[in-house]
C-alpha cells in the first residue's frame, strides 16, 4: 500500500510544470500629444475581441487593449470602422454588435452607444450629421451627432449599403450587392432625391477621389464570381471614362491614395495565402494599365488586410491579420517599399487614424 | 407381455409422487443488482462510464456525463447548445463518435454534436482517450451504444418525466422484449426547452434574461437482436432517428438573434455475427447515416441547408489460432455524399490488420495494429500501433502504447463555398503513452486508480482562418503532452456479504441494498502548443491551442443508504485561451452540483425520483467567449418501470 501511495503521489507530483496565468498585455494609453498612430482592430468574428491599438512611433512601442483598459469592458465584436469628429470624439462601428460607440479622444473614455443595424462605414456630413451604412440592409441610417439618435433613414434597391463619398452637394452611395450595376446618389438639400448612374462593374464597394477629380469606383465579389473591376468616373457627367478589369483570381480589396492624390494604391488579396496576387500595389492616376506585380508582396502563408499613408512622413503601414485567430501585425515601410518597423497590435488591424 | 405393459401404463399415469420436479411450492430468488460492468479497460486508454454514474445524467445532455465522469474537456456554446469533444488537446474533428461500433461523427464537416444527444437513451458509454482496435481516431472518441440484455426480461417498460427550472421539460419511455432467441428494445425521448435563466451582461451592464433559446428534440430508437442459423448466429438491426430544432441565443455581445438550426439525423445499422467458438468469426455491417442540416438567421436573410448520405460498409474476421492469439483482418468502406449545397463524394476503402498476443511472457501481452487507407481525393500513410500491457494479478497493470494515425479533411474542409481547400491534405500523428491500472477490492471497500502520461504530435493541422472568407489550411504542428490522473474509491457502511436465508421461502421483493460511501476523482494536466506554423512570424509559437484549459479538475463524493443516494459533484476548469497566441482568454471556473435519488421498488415497479441542483454557487462562467452558461438551476424527475 505504501508504495502504490508513493506511485500516485509520483505521479500527481508530475505536473504544474506550467503556471495557468495568461500574460495579457499592459495597455499604456497616450497622452494628447504624443505622436503616433491609432489602429483600429475589428477582431475576430464572433469573439468580442475587437479593440483599439496605438503604435508610439517615437519609440517605436504599442500600446494593445486600450479600451479594455480605460472602459473595463470590451468593445464589441467586429469594429468595422472608426471616424474621428470635432477632433475629440471617436465613433466606433461595431458592425456584429449592431452599435456605434461613442468614445472621448484620445483618452477613449466611452461616452454614448448608439444601436445602429450592422453598421459597416460612416460619412459625416455636417457638424450634426453622420450617415451610417449596414450590412444587411438597405439602408442608409442617417445619425444625428449631439442627440446620438438616428434621425432618417435613406432606402435603397438591395441589401449591404457600404462604402459612401460626399461629391459636392451630393452623397454617392456603393451598394455592394451583386444585382447592382450602378452607384446611388442623394441630393443632400433634399434626401429624397434619390437617383443613380450606372457603372461597368457589378456589386460596388469603394470609392475615392484623385488630383484629377476623377472618382475611382471599386466593384465585384470574387466569391460570387462577380469579377472584380476599377472604374474611374468623371464626378461631374458622371461618366465611366476608364475601366481596369481584374481576372477571377484576382481579388482588389481596398483602394487608398497618397496625400497628393495622385498614385492609387490597391490592396490585392489572396486568401489561401498563395503569392500570386497578393500584396499592395500601386500606379499613377494616369497609367492605362493596372501594374502586373505588387510594389510590396505578402509573404507567403499571409495576406494584408489594409493600409495606410502617413501624412507626416509619408510612410506605408500596412496591417497582417494572420488569420484572424491572433494578434496582427502592423509594416511600417517607407515609399520605396523598405521595411522600416514592425509592430504588434490587436487581432484584425483594419484601419489607420493619424492624429 | 403385453398385460405387462398395460400395467405399467396405468401404475404410471396414477402415482403421481414419481412425477419428477413434484414440489410446486414458489422459490423466489432474490433479486441481483448489478452493481459494475465488466469492461475490457485498458488503463486510461478505454474507460467505462458506470450504470449508476450514466443513470444519475439519465435526464441531461452527454455532454454533462462525460465532463463530470472523464477526463474529456468539452467545449460547450450554452445549454444543450452545439458541444464538441477535446481530448488531449485534440480538436473537434479529430475524435470520433461511435455507435455500435460506426462513426457518426457529421460527414459535412467531422465533428460530432454531443449536445443533442440524450444520456438515457444509451445502455452504454466507453471513452477511448487514444486510438484503440474499437476507436480508429487520431484523438480518441466516445462510443455508445444499446446493448443486447443479458438475461430474459419479458415486456419491460419504462417511462418517465422530467422538469427543469430552465423551463425546460422532457419525457422518456423504453420497452424492452427479451427471451433466449431474440431481443427487442425500443426508447423514446422528446424534450421542449426554453432554456430560460438570468445572467449579468458585462458589456450592458445589465442583468438580462435569456431569450430566443427555444428547443425541441425527438429521438427514437430500435434496437433488435435475433439469432440465426441454428441459433448459432446473431442478427442484429439498430435504428435511430433524431430531429431537432435549435433556437440560438444572442450571445453576450449581440444585441438579438434570429439564428435557428434544423437537424435530422436518421441512422441504420444491420450486423451480422457468427458464432465466437468458430476458428474464424465474421463480423459483418452494413449501415447508413442520413445528414440533413438547415440554418437560418432571418435578422440578416440568410438561409442554408446541407443534406449528406453516407453509407459505412465493414466485415471484420476473428481468427483464434491458440489459446493465446487473436489475429483481426478488417475491410471497410466509408463512402459520404453530399448532395446539397454542392454534389460531392469522400470516398474511403481502408483495411486494418490488428494481432493481440496474450502471455507472450508471463504476465505480458502486446497488441500490434496496421491501417492502411485509400480515398478518392488524397494519399493517406499507413497508420501503425503498437501496444504492451504488464498484469500483475488482475490487480495493477502497467502498460505503453506508440503509434500513427491520420485524419481526413471532411467535406466542408475541401469543398465549402466559399472558402473550401481541396488540396489538403489529411492531418498526420504521432502518439506514445505510458500508464498504469490498480485496483483493489476488498470487503467491505474498493479502489481503483489509474494513470497516464501522454505524447501526441500532429502535423499537418488543419485550421480556418480569416473574417470575410474563411479558408482551412495545414498550418500548424501541434505538440500535446500531458498527465491524467483517477482516482475511484467506494467504502460499505456494513459488511456486503452476511445473510442468512431460514427457509426456502423468503419474501418477495425483499431486496438487498447497498449502504455506502464512493467518490472520485478526475486531474487532467493538458500542454497542446503549436510548435510550427506556415504562417511568418506566427506568434502562436509555444501557445496553447484555443479552448484546451491546461488543468482541469472534477471530484463527486456521494452516500448510498437504502434507498437514498445523494451525491455532491465539482468540476473546476483553468483558464481557457481564445486566440492562438493567449492574447484573449475565458477565467477559470468552479461549479458545484448536488444530485439526490430516491429509489423505491413496490410491488412490481421500481420508482426512482432524482431531484438536481446544478451551479449551487451561481457561479457566472462561459464555455466560449460570449455564451454564458446557466446559473444555479434545478431538476426533478421520476422514472417508473417494471422490475
Amino acid at each position: 500500500m505504501k508504495k502504490l501511495m508513493v506511485i500516485i503521489l509520483g505521479f500527481v507530483g508530475f505536473l504544474s510544470c506550467v503556471k495557468d496565468k495568461p500574460n495579457p498585455d499592459l495597455a499604456l494609453v497616450p497622452s494628447p500629444q504624443e505622436p503616433g498612430v491609432w489602429v483600429l482592430n475589428e477582431g475576430s468574428f464572433g469573439n468580442a475581441n475587437a479593440e483599439l491599438s496605438f503604435i508610439h512611433t517615437n519609440d517605436k512601442t504599442v500600446s494593445n487593449g486600450l479600451y479594455k483598459q480605460v472602459n473595463g469592458t470590451v468593445l464589441g465584436d467586429v469594429a468595422q470602422s472608426m471616424i474621428r469628429i470635432h477632433d475629440s470624439l471617436l465613433y466606433i462601428a461595431v458592425n456584429n454588435s449592431n452599435t456605434i460607440e461613442v468614445v472621448a479622444f484620445p483618452s477613449l473614455k466611452k461616452l454614448h452607444s448608439i444601436t445602429v443595424p450592422y453598421p459597416r462605414q460612416m460619412l459625416q456630413i455636417n457638424d450634426s450629421m453622420l450617415w451610417v451604412s449596414s450590412l444587411y440592409n438597405p439602408t442608409v441610417y442617417i445619425l444625428n451627432t449631439n442627440t446620438h439618435q438616428i434621425d432618417k433613414q435613406i432606402a435603397v434597391a438591395y441589401p449591404n449599403t457600404e462604402h459612401m463619398l460626399r461629391v459636392g452637394n451630393e452623397v454617392w452611395i456603393c451598394n455592394w450587392n451583386a444585382n447592382v450595376q450602378y452607384i446611388d446618389v442623394i441630393q443632400l438639400t433634399d434626401i429624397t432625391q434619390h437617383s443613380s448612374f450606372p457603372i461597368s462593374g457589378k456589386a460596388p464597394q469603394q470609392m475615392l477621389i484623385d488630383a484629377n477629380h476623377k472618382c475611382w469606383i471599386l466593384s465585384g465579389n470574387v466569391y460570387e464570381n462577380i469579377p472584380a473591376q476599377l472604374a474611374v468616373v468623371d464626378i461631374q457627367t458622371k461618366q465611366v471614362e476608364r475601366i481596369f478589369s481584374f481576372s477571377s483570381k484576382q481579388d482588389p480589396l481596398r483602394l487608398f491614395c497618397n496625400s497628393k492624390k495622385d498614385q492609387l494604391y490597391v490592396l490585392m488579396v489572396n486568401y489561401n495565402g498563395l503569392q500570386q496576387n497578393n500584396g499592395l500595389y500601386w500606379m499613377s492616376i494616369n497609367d492605362s494599365v493596372f501594374p502586373a506585380t505588387p510594389f510590396i508582396r505578402a509573404s507567403a502563408g499571409s495576406y494584408f488586410w489594409n493600409a495606410a499613408i502617413s501624412p507626416d512622413d509619408q510612410h506605408l503601414f500596412v496591417s497582417d491579420p494572420k488569420g484572424f485567430t491572433q494578434r496582427s501585425a502592423v509594416y511600417e515601410y517607407n515609399l520605396q517599399g523598405s521595411l522600416l518597423h514592425t509592430y504588434i497590435v490587436g487581432i484584425g488591424a483594419n484601419q489607420f487614424l493619424f492624429p | 407381455m403385453k398385460i405387462k405393459y398395460l400395467l405399467l401404463f396405468i401404475i404410471t399415469c396414477t402415482v403421481k409422487s414419481i412425477w419428477a420436479q413434484h414440489d410446486t411450492s414458489v422459490h423466489i430468488l432474490k433479486e441481483i443488482k448489478i452493481a459494475d460492468k465488466k469492461t475490457n479497460e485498458i488503463g486510461l486508454i478505454t474507460k467505462t462510464i458506470q450504470p449508476e454514474q450514466l443513470e444519475a445524467f439519465r435526464w441531461k445532455g452527454m455532454q454533462e456525463v462525460l465532463m463530470q465522469y472523464s477526463h474529456l474537456f468539452i467545449k460547450n456554446y450554452g445549454n444543450n447548445q452545439l458541444s464538441t469533444i477535446s481530448i488531449r488537446g485534440s480538436s473537434a474533428a479529430q475524435t470520433k463518435l461511435m455507435w455500435h461500433g460506426m462513426t457518426i461523427n457529421q460527414s459535412i464537416n467531422g465533428m460530432a454534436d454531443i449536445g443533442m444527444l440524450s444520456t438515457g437513451m444509451f445502455d452504454q458509454i466507453d471513452v477511448f482517450y487514444q486510438t484503440d482496435e474499437h476507436m480508429p481516431a487520431m484523438g480518441g472518441g466516445v462510443s455508445i451504444q444499446n446493448n443486447r440484455p443479458a438475461y430474459n426480461t419479458y415486456h419491460k417498460v419504462k417511462a418517465g418525466i422530467m422538469y427543469e427550472s430552465l423551463r425546460n421539460v422532457g419525457a422518456f419511455t423504453s420497452y424492452q422484449y427479451a427471451d433466449g432467441m431474440m431481443a427487442n428494445t425500443t426508447k423514446l425521448y422528446i424534450s421542449k426547452q426554453q432554456n430560460k435563466f438570468t445572467y449579468y451582461n458585462p458589456l450592458r451592464d445589465t442583468m438580462l434574461t435569456q431569450t430566443h433559446a427555444n428547443q425541441f428534440v425527438v429521438a427514437a430508437s430500435n434496437d433488435f437482436y435475433v439469432n440465426i442459423f441454428n441459433e448459432s448466429t446473431e442478427l442484429s438491426v439498430h435504428s435511430w432517428l433524431q430531429y431537432q430544432m435549435r433556437e440560438l441565443p444572442p450571445a453576450l455581445f449581440e444585441w438579438r438573434s434570429d439564428k435557428q438550426e434544423k437537424m435530422l439525423q436518421l441512422r441504420n445499422l444491420i450486423s451480422l455475427k457468427s458464432p465466437s467458438n468458430q476458428l474464424i468469426q465474421t463480423i459483418t455491417d452494413l449501415g447508413t447515416i442520413y445528414d440533413v442540416y438547415q440554418y437560418k438567421d432571418s435578422l440578416i436573410g440568410l438561409q442554408s441547408q446541407s443534406q449528406v448520405l453516407t453509407l459505412p460498409i465493414q466485415q471484420k474476421f476473428i481468427f483464434k489460432p491458440g489459446h493465446h492469439h487473436t489475429c483481426i483482418f478488417n475491410w471497410n468502406y466509408r463512402g459520404a455524399f453530399m448532395q446539397s449545397p454542392q454534389t460531392h463524394a469522400l470516398q474511403i476503402f481502408g483495411f486494418y490488420a490488428h494481432y493481440n498476443i496474450q502471455q507472450l511472457l508471463p504476465k505480458f501481452n502486446m497488441q500490434l495494429t496496421v491501417q492502411k487507407e485509400v480515398t478518392n481525393v488524397f494519399q493517406v500513410p499507413w497508420a501503425i500501433t503498437l501496444r504492451s500491457q504488464f498484469v500483475h494479478k488482475q490487480k495493477m497493470s502497467i502498460y505503453t502504447q506508440v503509434g500513427t494515425n491520420n485524419r481526413m479533411p471532411s467535406l466542408q474542409d475541401l469543398y465549402f463555398v466559399p472558402g473550401g481547400n481541396p488540396n489538403l491534405k489529411p492531418e498526420k500523428s504521432k502518439s506514445a503513452e505510458v500508464g498504469y491500472q490498480f485496483k483493489i477490492s476488498k470487503t467491505n471497500w474498493k479502489l481503483q486508480t489509474d494513470g497516464a502520461c501522454f505524447v501526441r504530435n500532429v502535423n499537418d493541422w488543419i485550421v480556418w482562418y480569416g473574417q470575410t472568407i474563411l479558408t482551412p489550411h495545414n498550418i500548424q504542428t501541434v505538440y500535446s503532452r500531458g498527465l491524467d490522473f483517477h482516482v475511484a474509491a467506494e467504502r460499505s457502511l456494513y459488511p456486503t456479504v452476511k445473510h442468512t436465508t431460514p427457509s426456502i421461502d423468503i419474501l418477495v421483493y425483499k431486496t438487498y441494498t447497498p449502504k455506502k460511501i464512493y467518490g472520485d476523482l478526475f486531474y487532467s494536466y493538458t500542454l497542446a502548443t503549436t510548435q510550427q506554423s506556415y504562417i511568418p512570424n506566427d506568434y502562436s509559437i509555444n501557445k496553447q491551442i484555443p479552448y484546451v484549459p491546461r488543468y482541469q479538475c472534477k471530484g463527486s463524493l456521494g452516500v448510498m443508504y437504502n434507498a437514498i443516494d445523494i451525491c455532491w459533484m465539482t468540476q473546476y476548469a483553468g483558464y481557457r485561451f481564445v486566440t492562438t497566441d493567449e492574447s484573449q482568454y475565458l477565467e477559470p471556473y468552479l461549479v458545484h452540483q448536488i444530485l439526490c435519488q430516491f429509489v423505491k421498488p413496490f410491488q412490481a415497479i421500481q420508482y426512482r425520483i432524482q431531484f438536481g441542483i446544478r451551479n449551487i454557487c451561481n457561479e457566472t462562467y462561459q464555455g466560449v467567449v460570449g455564451r454564458v452558461l446557466p446559473g444555479r438551476n434545478f431538476h426533478i424527475g421520476i422514472l417508473i418501470g417494471n422490475r
